[in-house]
């Protein structure tokens, strides 16, 4: 019974992963409050007549949830302080620092994560009563992370309390409000600027101080609105900086009515050179549209490139063309490839000594399938990305589900190799097959199946060139993915187009099982691979699980291959193999459930602590350095890294001696908080190294933050920490 | 050659599904004072609904969600099943609508959505389940609640919040003005409505 030809194996696989994305997760994580702790922060503990002081209102956030800023966004609430002042006293409104974008799925909010201070101003009246000021406040918050909660709190805050011991907080109110906006003067306006497809807001900026410009990276610079119904939150500007003017044009829903809209106050926010998010207070004042600026106008639907980089960019292009052809040459060796590469070519060779005019075709096919696959991968990349995901690459990776089809998908690979089964017309046969004319479209699906199961495997120089892809606009990112699929496709385009070539493999003959057979370990490795990748994801039962369904899946196919007499019997064969390929698709759902408890554990280390947004600004605001590692257990040049030049002894010593707090972030699962630090430093994907030097003693400044390259030496880590470099 | 094309057009077609989902937004079309976006579902009851068969009727969709606190806060003090009670009195077709996806908060099943007006004690007319976000994306809906009022004509006459108190506690309805309410009195007394959008709160819708 021939029920696993190749093209429905082809065909269960995606159904499989068809059916998983639509099963709901096992259960819901409930929840337990509260995820908001507050702390009131005098400036100082005492109060006198007719005096203003700061008071900081601290939050401290559960890891992964989030609270809101005055303008919440799509939906959500911003913080809210209510006091009971006694007679005379004042409250100012509340001070914001500059908030995050935070995407929630399509639809976009302004808002905090981790340890946020907001401030509010208190004035006592000129004659004061004497003893003990007590000024409750009632905060209440929306909270959420996919779900929301309110939460509130009633807190009292005591001053001039000659019990209590005197406080200064000044230092602490001061890091606060320096994580406020800072006012800007000049000429700012905004008006409507639809083009013929969309509605538009745009914002013209004519700065009194225009060197002010020059630190800003055109491409980072958004606009957060404190009115509603001027923007469409998940929507992203075009920036134009020109003669010290700077234009943003955003997309808006126009679902309010602006006539009684005079002037709108918000924050533009940018990232410096040295990748921290700065923003700047300012108000805009209506004036009638359509935009014209002083110097050029905006050609609607155009998209104006990021003014700082225009030169940058060519050479940048380049270089990231070749380096992604030579990441995809490189491929062919990882073990996940090789193999599949390796019987191709052999399929080839044997072929073309019958019929050697068909050789190229069959080399166009696989170049084809391989750079159409890579086109695929890529396209949904950026679809997903603009749709405001935040992803990178190695995103298809943080799904254990993915990581669990292609865990399945390899040891198929494995059991063909290893002669457990035949596909119908697929890679491994070796025989009388070959010496027909095989169609050419068996190889343009070769090349589909060669770039599934490459990715996985990342090679040298693919990191830099897909890092560099994925902050591009479309068409550079798409030609930078046509690089990379052609550089995997090279090794056998040139096998069928250059005959010589073909000459340095031995002739055609029994070695080939005994090949074919050896190619199943490195399949069956990187399987392993995967599988331990699970279990970092999905944890321990992941591994059982996904095993275990391995083991039905081989089940199967073992009985498929009885040839049996009775009709009642083959029935029951079939309904057998049926349940067996249950127990695959369910071990996928499973993982699926099981990943979303293992991300949300904070995870320990022998060397190292866990990385959170709150934990980074927290020991900023010390003095000792800080090393910050993204990492992800399916990052071969992580793991690479690590064991070569951090987790060495030599490297520990230098952390001791230095003082160094070592932060590392497991970006094995999604995590948009790991996600948007590595944004915020012009990357994509994983591994990252940021070097913060200590607080200079004098200056109370530390140096701006060292990015580390990619691939580290001991060395290169040491010249770090020491400030060599 | 035709059966491989086939299949590796399947192919490129589950790919997106097996890297995740990609979210297909269909762009909002309700504008106020325009013809408000025709949609046809299969209700609760197994009835089909189709929009532009009410003409002649008052429309209000309310989008919901029964696990958000915001919706909460108006159901559990009746504030919500009054207000739909008022509507439909008129002969107002209320229309509840759910558009969280399949394993988000709020997606529930037919007989869960009867088991929750039961119990509500929901005065609507009736609620239709989005489970795959179309008529919630045609609208632009982002929170729950949200509400859209369309006139007798078809045209949207009201979007945004059910009142004036974005606030999850209960006790924000005493003095909250309902902006549907306003609205329907404008258009029963055959005037524009006074206050025709403003932003919604609540959740997130779940797409």
């Amino acid at each position: 019974m021939r029920f696993f030809a190749f093209k429905t194996l082809f065909l269960f696989f995606l159904f499989l992963g068809a059916s998983i994305s639509a099963i709901p997760a096992f259960g819901q994580h409930t929840p337990e409050g509260p995820f908001v702790r507050y702390a009131l922060v005098p400036e100082k503990t005492t109060i006198a007549p007719g005096e203003e002081i700061l008071i900081g209102i601290a939050h401290t956030i559960a890891p992964h949830w989030h609270v809101y800023w005055l303008n919440p966004g799509d939906s959500g609430l911003p913080v809210r302080t209510k006091w009971a002042l006694p007679e005379g006293f004042v409250i100012e409104d509340l001070k914001w620092p500059i908030p995050d974008k935070i995407y929630e799925g399509e639809l976009a909010n302004y808002g905090y994560y981790g340890q946020i201070t907001l401030l509010q101003t208190l004035r006592a009246p000129q004659t004061l009563p004497a003893g003990v000021v007590e000024l409750p406040v009632k905060i209440t918050v929306l909270v959420c992370k996919d779900i929301c909660i309110p939460e509130s709190a009633e807190l009292t805050l005591r001053l001039n309390d000659s019990q209590a011991p005197a406080q200064d907080n000044s230092a602490l109110i001061k890091a606060a409000q320096a994580k406020l906006p800072t006012k800007i003067s000049g000429d700012f306006s905004f008006s409507r600027a639809d083009t013929k497809n969309e509605k538009r807001f745009a914002l013209t900026l004519a700065l009194k101080n225009p060197t002010v410009l020059n630190n800003l990276e055109a491409e980072s610079v958004e606009f957060y609105p404190e009115e509603w119904g001027v923007l469409d939150y998940p929507a992203k500007p075009s920036v134009q900086i020109k003669n010290g003017t700077l234009t943003l044009t955003h997309k808006t829903l126009a679902d309010r009515d602006w006539a009684d809209l005079e002037s709108v106050k918000g924050v533009l926010v940018y990232t410096d050179a040295s990748g921290t998010k700065q923003g700047y207070a300012l108000e805009a004042k209506k004036i009638a549209g359509p935009l014209t600026t002083a110097k050029t106008s905006l050609p609607p639907d155009a998209t104006p490139a990021p003014a700082s980089m225009p030169e940058k960019a060519s050479t940048g292009l380049f270089l990231a063309i070749i380096l992604a052809v030579l990441g995809g040459l490189i491929l062919n060796l990882m073990p996940c490839v090789f193999p599949v590469l390796s019987m191709k070519a052999l399929s080839l060779v044997k072929m073309s000594e019958k019929h050697p005019e068909v050789a190229r075709q069959h080399g166009l096919a696989y170049t084809a399938g391989v750079i159409l696959s890579f086109l695929v991968v890529g396209i949904s990349l950026l679809v997903l990305k603009e749709a405001g995901s935040a992803i990178g690459w190695g995103f298809q990776l943080q799904s254990p589900v993915v990581v669990g089809l292609l865990a399945y998908l390899l040891f198929a690979i494995g059991l063909n190799l290893m002669g457990f089964f035949e596909f119908g017309n697929g890679l491994g046969n070796i025989g009388n097959r070959l010496t027909q004319k095989n169609n050419t479209s068996g190889s343009f699906f070769t090349g589909v199946l060669a770039t599934i199961v490459a990715t996985p495997c990342t090679a040298p120089f693919m990191g830099a060139a897909l890092g560099f892809a994925l902050v591009q606009p479309a068409l550079v990112a798409i030609t930078i993915f046509i690089a990379l699929g052609f550089g995997l496709a090279l090794p056998y385009l040139l096998l069928s187009f250059v005959p010589p070539l073909r000459g340095v493999f031995p002739k055609p003959g029994p070695w080939m099982d005994s090949f074919k057979q050896l190619l199943s370990f490195p399949m069956f490795a990187s399987a392993i691979w995967l599988v331990w990748v699970i279990s970092q994801q999905s944890g321990p039962e992941g591994v059982l699980v996904t095993l275990l369904g391995m083991l039905s899946f081989a089940l199967a196919v073992w009985l498929s291959h009885r040839s049996i007499k009775s009709a009642v019997a083959s029935w029951i064969l079939r309904l057998s193999i049926a349940l067996l390929i249950l127990i695959p698709v369910t071990s996928l759902a499973y993982m699926k459930t099981k990943a979303e408890d293992v991300a949300c554990l904070v995870k320990t280390y022998d060397f190292g602590e866990h990385f959170t947004p709150a934990k980074l600004a927290h020991e900023l605001e010390g003095n000792k350095p800080v090393f910050v590692e993204m990492t992800a257990a399916w990052c071969i040049t992580c793991k690479a890294n690590h064991a070569s030049s951090i987790g060495i002894p030599s490297t520990r010593t230098l952390f001791d001696l230095h003082n160094v707090t070592y932060l590392i972030g497991d970006w094995t699962n999604y995590n948009e908080e790991i996600t948007t630090y590595l944004e915020k430093h012009g990357r994509n994907g994983v591994p990252l190294y940021v070097f913060y030097g200590a607080k200079n003693p004098a200056t109370g400044k530390r140096p701006a933050p060292k990015v580390l390259p990619q691939v580290l030496t001991p060395t290169i880590v040491q010249n770090a920490i020491e400030g060599k470099i | 050659m035709m059966k491989k094309l086939a299949y590796f057009t399947l192919a490129l077609v589950f790919a997106p599904i097996l890297l995740g989902g990609v979210p297909m937004p269909v762009q909002a079309s309700a504008e106020i004072g325009h013809l408000a976006p025709d949609f046809t579902a299969t209700d609760i009851h197994g009835n089909e609904f189709k929009l532009s068969d009410q003409k002649g009727k008052t429309v209000v969709l309310e989008w919901t969600n029964h696990e958000c606190p915001f919706v909460v806060k108006h159901y559990s003090t009746g504030n919500m099943q009054n207000a739909q009670e008022q509507a439909t009195d008129q002969g107002v077709v209320w229309v509840s609508v759910v558009s969280s996806a399949a394993g988000k908060q709020g997606n529930i099943t037919p007989e869960q959505a009867l088991s929750i007006e039961k119990d509500a004690g929901a005065h609507n007319t009736t609620r239709i389940l989005d489970q795959s976000g179309v008529i919630g994306h045609l609208y632009g809906a982002k929170t729950t609640p949200h509400m859209f009022v369309i006139d007798a004509e078809g045209n949207l006459a009201y979007a945004g919040a059910i009142d004036d108190k974005p606030d999850a506690d209960p006790a924000s309805i005493t003095d909250a003005n309902n902006y549907v309410l306003s609205a329907l009195d404008d258009l029963a007394a055959g005037n524009a409505v006074a206050t025709p959008s403003t932003t919604p709160y609540g959740c997130g819708v779940k797409y």
